[in-house]
């Protein structure tokens, strides 16, 4: 009889321990490991060892539809991504890893090796129709856990958003929406971060001031070589960071 | 609607192709970086390719249900490079390295200059001056999810918002002109802006001041006293392009109507085209033919040495009658009484009409009398030689300007 109290304890333990970890699934929690405050500046660097030592969790990626007339439909591709959070603080370091096949940049014109001083245009563009791969981390203005969570639809107006953009070869900048198209650059906000490109994949890391425990995010991924920019994009739904 | 539409009118009879325009635009807006293969104001040959290349069949514009048809954008090849050379070495160094552009040439916005097209023993082409067309209903602005672009309310005027742009490029894409240009250093879109901080200051459009052609009529398409009135509403002789794109264009174009065949000048196009018709109602619309079939009647009749106001507009010697000017104090003080109705014609003076020009020609033509026409501008200086400086079709209207005007 002790034998079957055992065995069953055993598989209560089990069960729950089981139940526990798919009910964290289902709020699609991201552990955040907490570093040392000296890793700072070494988190900042996207190919950094340190890294090494962060488990890597998948993110779903969804497509939006077509938006506006002559929008490619859904061609069924998702890249396939990770996230890794490091929490310094209040601060908290997330790298996104996805595959890319393309390498797509946002040129800054050409300069002309051979033009010497007399030249006529010190930049020239070289690319009209090309798009550039990008990336954009969004949080609610207000932090902490929610009841609701903002609209993906870029916030709401009572739940403002903030969104730290990244994009191939120009770098991060800080944008703010309270809504769909009320996306606003917002000036004089660095947002401190880098960039790797590996084979075919992109890894980008971003540091998001102020994530208290369970503030919601979530990621857009843009396909340069898929023309992607604006509203056509992969995105993945709120996840709660601890 | 706009209170007020500025418009342009380009007389095709008389463009000669010098690119003057191109460069006034080129010096005056687009000279800064990223802008180097940008020609807010282009000339170019038709038939002809187009900058960028194969503009006008790429598709943009509307459907018939109003929807946006948007065209693939087009790749900087399309456009043509804008080549540098080694100025330094070519012009003080004299190391002998050769004068070639710093790329192999492959494309240019005149790639195709003076080409044109050919049957047998009959070569023609025309030019065709080209700025974006602040069109009533814009596709770029419909196409916008920035709402970057907008329709200035006081002249409908055009604009790109260059802090909301983000450089998504729906504007080119549903634009049937490709009169937008990507910057890719500044990373958004720009485009022709019809020189407004000049004729804010009532100066006339950068292109229309420096055209040694004086192929421009610039004014508001909703004063009956402008150039770009009369020969839109009143006498009907200027056409948009391409009209079936939905966009309502405010930059018009009077039609190469009579470029003689060698050996047959003054032979009508409708009789023995030189030009084909079908081309130009491919670009214009088959409103085309009612135009020639009006400006040929009104060519008669100067030859005859009866007089001809619309020719004598179209002549255009001097700047008052060619543009009018209207700054924003001035038109703000102006009454509204036409204001947002551009379908119709104003009514009131100073402008007379009298029935339609062409309906006017074409009764006189069932009637058999033979009758002048009964349109009628008040203003408009007389076909007098006095009046007369010359122009493009002055060979064949009667006019000899080399003794002053006189006929």
């Amino acid at each position: 009889m002790k034998r079957l109290y055992c065995i069953i304890s055993i598989l209560l333990v089990v069960s729950l321990f089981t139940i526990g970890l798919m009910a964290q699934d289902t709020a699609l929690v991201m552990q955040a490991a907490p570093v040392e405050t000296s890793m700072s500046s070494a988190l900042l660097s996207a190919d950094n060892a340190a890294w090494n030592n962060i488990q890597p969790r998948p993110i779903h990626l969804n497509r939006t539809p077509p938006l506006y007339t002559g929008d490619p439909i859904d061609d069924s591709y998702r890249p396939t991504a990770t996230a890794q959070f490091a929490r310094v603080g209040e601060d908290v370091f997330v790298r996104i890893t996805w595959t890319d096949e393309s390498r797509n940049s946002s040129g800054k014109g050409a300069k002309y090796p051979d033009a010497g001083e007399e030249r006529i245009y010190p930049q020239h563009t070289e690319n009209t129709s090309g798009f550039a791969d990008a990336l954009c981390v969004m949080v609610p203005q207000k932090r902490g856990p929610h009841t609701a969570y903002p609209s993906m639809m870029m916030g709401d107006t009572q739940e403002p958003v903030d969104l730290y953009f990244w994009r191939a070869g120009e770098g991060f900048s800080m944008l703010g929406a309270h809504g769909r198209e009320t996306v606003e650059k917002v000036a004089n906000a660095p947002v401190e971060g880098g960039e790797s490109r590996q084979d075919s994949s992109w890894s980008v890391v971003i540091r998001l001031p102020g994530i208290t425990a369970h503030t919601p995010v979530c990621f857009a991924i843009w396909d340069g070589g898929r023309e992607q920019r604006d509203g056509l994009k992969y995105f993945s739904i709120w996840y709660e960071v601890e | 609607m706009p209170e007020h539409q500025y418009a342009m009118v380009m007389d095709l009879n008389k463009c000669i192709g010098c690119q003057t325009c191109t460069i006034a635009c080129k010096k005056q807006w687009t000279d800064g970086d990223g802008m180097d293969y940008m020609y807010w104001n282009n000339v170019e040959t038709h038939p002809g390719i187009g900058y960028p290349r194969s503009w006008h069949s790429i598709g943009g514009g509307f459907d018939k249900q109003r929807n946006l048809q948007p065209s693939p954008l087009p790749a900087k090849e399309d456009y043509g490079e804008a080549f540098e050379y080694d100025y330094g070495q070519r012009l003080y160094g004299g190391r002998k390295k050769p004068v070639m552009p710093h790329k192999t040439p492959t494309y240019t916005p005149n790639w195709d200059e003076d080409v044109g097209g050919w049957d047998t023993t009959n070569p023609y082409y025309f030019y065709l001056p080209r700025i974006c067309n602040h069109c009533t209903h814009p596709a770029c602005l419909e196409a916008c999810p920035r709402k970057a672009i907008y329709k200035r309310t006081e002249d409908g005027i055009v604009l790109i918002d260059q802090e909301r742009c983000r450089g998504y490029r729906y504007c080119i894409k549903a634009c049937p002109y490709k009169k937008i240009y990507f910057n890719e250093v500044t990373g958004k879109s720009e485009k022709c802006i019809f020189c407004y901080p000049r004729l804010e200051k009532g100066q006339v459009n950068a292109c229309a001041q420096q055209c040694v052609g004086r192929i421009r009529f610039v004014g508001l398409l909703d004063d009956p006293d402008s150039p770009v009135y009369k020969l839109v509403k009143g006498y009907k002789v200027a056409l948009g392009l391409f009209p079936e794109k939905g966009t309502v264009p405010n930059v018009y174009y009077v039609p190469p109507f009579n470029p003689p065949k060698q050996g047959r000048a003054g032979t009508s196009i409708l009789e023995d085209s030189r030009l084909p018709l079908d081309y130009l109602v491919y670009l214009f619309g088959p409103k085309v033919k009612d135009v020639i079939v009006f400006l040929e009647y009104e060519l008669s009749r100067a030859q005859r040495g009866e007089k001809s106001e619309v020719l004598q507009l179209l002549i255009g010697r001097d700047d008052h009658v060619r543009y009018k000017i209207v700054p924003d104090v001035m038109r703000e003080a102006a009454p509204q009484e036409n204001a947002g109705d551009f379908g119709a014609a104003p009514a009131g003076p100073p402008l007379e009409i009298k029935g339609s020009p062409i309906a006017s020609y074409i009764d006189s033509m069932s009637n058999g009398n033979g009758s002048p026409l009964t349109a009628s501008f008040e203003g408009t200086d007389s076909c007098a030689p006095s009046a007369c400086g010359g122009c493009s079709i002055a060979s064949t209207c009667g006019i000899n300007t080399s003794n002053g005007g006189e006929a």
